[in-house]
């Protein structure tokens, strides 16, 4: 009396199987240069990672935190590229490191809004005119906790005084990348950034927040341990300091590191 | 035992798998009672549709329920406009994620277990002269009853564990959004946080584990009472 149908049971069988199909032989390629990146480099390494020494290298993007519990677990990267000096230290405690990090660009923070945002009309100037301005319901989109950019967000909202109201708004997203498409998409009033994420969306960018008010944005790069790059030598750091990597840095709105030999 | 954080933590992961389980269960058991007692043209393709959040990515299921449910959408603005709150970044979204990605395993526990009831008693009681309502909820839906059961702790254990779409759709807000699966996220975040990180994973595998413990003992009690009657 019942026809036929496919049941659950064998979607989720057919689920299953693929999986297990896709999964063997996915291991990286040692042979191949991979690179660890904080997400806010994401257009510049890709785009040094192309044109590198030794065919394009691949890369994975993620929020410098994660991709550092990846590489302290034994992921198997030849570089790593971290937004703040905390977890590229704390790499370094763990004996992750080859070579001391050095300081490769450095960065700034700014708020941005949508770009058909109601705020577009009368632009806040600061953290106070922005949150007079919010409405009812807004959010401001924030890079999670531990997260860098989420950390020197709330460093600087702490120290100018303003974390306790901006709390009320705040919503917490995995990494930079995030919050910036939360806000291109409008589902965010407003949101915190660097200055050059904010350049490769369409958002409207309101304000910078004081450098003062937090510890100094830098990225950090480091060649990992051999457990972690492979057999394979020959990977020099220096490519990331080259004048090609200067200039790919400074094109997409990066300040140069303040010293040499950092 | 707990800290207050971690029970924070913990009562609104309970709060959220429950109003998820409760907000899809209607829906759930009329979809399951079309799927197993009526034929119709394109029924496989309705059943494919409703298992979808079972195999689509999580992260796709939170990027469409953003992106049809969101600030900038018609339902999103609508909703605004009714309710002055809005769906995206809140509890209500976190219900919403997990309701989706627990519906497919409660539309199949109850499915089956109505394909396990004997048409033939339904029948009889139809016979008798009792409406199909009256039928329904006296003869079919105490027969179905562990299914039910069955379904709905599986669809609460899944909302407890819900991460991908939660992240998209509703974001990390503590004491809002933040359950067990975004509470572990965010301390891995943070170094030197692998005891907290501990503590937090050994509290979600004892919540879910009583979980499921109760409805083991609910079906065992349920066996042992239509084994009397």
């Amino acid at each position: 009396m019942k026809r036929i149908a496919p049941s659950g049971n064998w979607w989720s069988c057919g689920l299953l199987l693929a999986t297990a199909a896709f999964a063997c032989g996915a291991e990286h390629d040692r042979s191949q240069t991979l690179v660890f990146a904080a997400a806010s480099l994401t257009d510049v390494v890709s785009k040094l990672a192309e044109d590198a020494p030794g065919g394009p290298w691949s890369c994975s993007f993620g929020p410098t935190s994660g991709l550092a519990r990846q590489i302290q677990d034994g992921a198997p990267a030849d570089f790593f590229l971290s937004a703040n000096r905390h977890w590229m230290e704390t790499l370094d405690q763990a004996g992750c490191l080859q070579e001391p990090p050095r300081v490769v660009a450095r960065n700034r923070l700014v708020c941005i809004a949508p770009a058909q945002s109601p705020l577009a009309s009368n632009l806040p100037e600061d953290l106070s005119q922005l949150l007079q301005r919010l409405a009812p319901g807004d959010r401001i989109a924030l890079a999670d906790e531990g997260v860098p950019a989420g950390e020197y967000s709330r460093e600087s909202f702490r120290n100018s005084g303003h974390w306790s109201a901006i709390r009320e708004y705040a919503v917490g997203l995995d990494d930079v990348r995030s919050v910036l498409r939360a806000v291109a998409q409008g589902e965010a009033a407003a949101g915190f950034v660097y200055f050059t994420d904010a350049r490769v969306a369409d958002v409207i960018t309101l304000f910078a927040l004081d450098p003062k008010t937090h510890r100094p944005i830098e990225y950090l790069v480091a060649r990992l341990r051999p457990e972690n790059t492979g057999e394979v030598s020959g990977r020099d750091t220096d490519y990331w300091f080259s004048p090609k990597a200067r200039q790919v840095f400074q094109a997409a709105g990066f300040a140069p590191p303040l010293a040499e030999g950092q | 035992m707990p800290s207050a954080a971690e029970w924070q933590v913990l009562a609104l992961a309970a709060r959220i798998a429950a109003a998820a389980v409760l907000l899809s269960f209607l829906p759930a058991l009329l979809l399951a009672w079309v799927l197993a007692r009526r034929s119709f043209r394109g029924k496989a393709l309705l059943q494919g549709f409703i298992m979808l959040p079972l195999v689509m990515p999580p992260v796709v299921t939170g990027y469409l329920l953003l992106t049809f449910l969101g600030r900038s959408s018609f339902i999103g603005r609508s909703w605004f406009a009714l309710t002055g709150h809005h769906l995206a970044y809140s509890t209500t979204a976190c219900v919403l994620a997990a309701a989706v990605v627990g519906f497919p395993l409660l539309v199949e526990a109850i499915r089956l277990s109505l394909l396990g009831v004997d048409p033939r008693l339904e029948s009889v009681s139809r016979s008798l002269g009792r409406g199909p309502t009256f039928t329904f909820i006296r003869i079919t839906l105490p027969l179905a009853l562990p299914g039910l059961l069955g379904g709905a702790v599986l669809s609460f254990t899944r909302a407890l564990g819900e991460f991908g779409a939660t992240m998209i759709f509703a974001g990390n807000i503590e004491g809002e959004t933040r359950q067990i699966p975004l509470a572990v996220y965010t301390l891995l975040n943070l170094p030197g946080s692998e005891t907290a990180v501990m503590r937090l994973t050994l509290l979600s595998i004892a919540l879910s584990l009583s979980a499921l413990l109760f409805m083991a003992w609910l079906t065992a009690r349920h066996r042992q009472r239509s084994g009397r009657s």
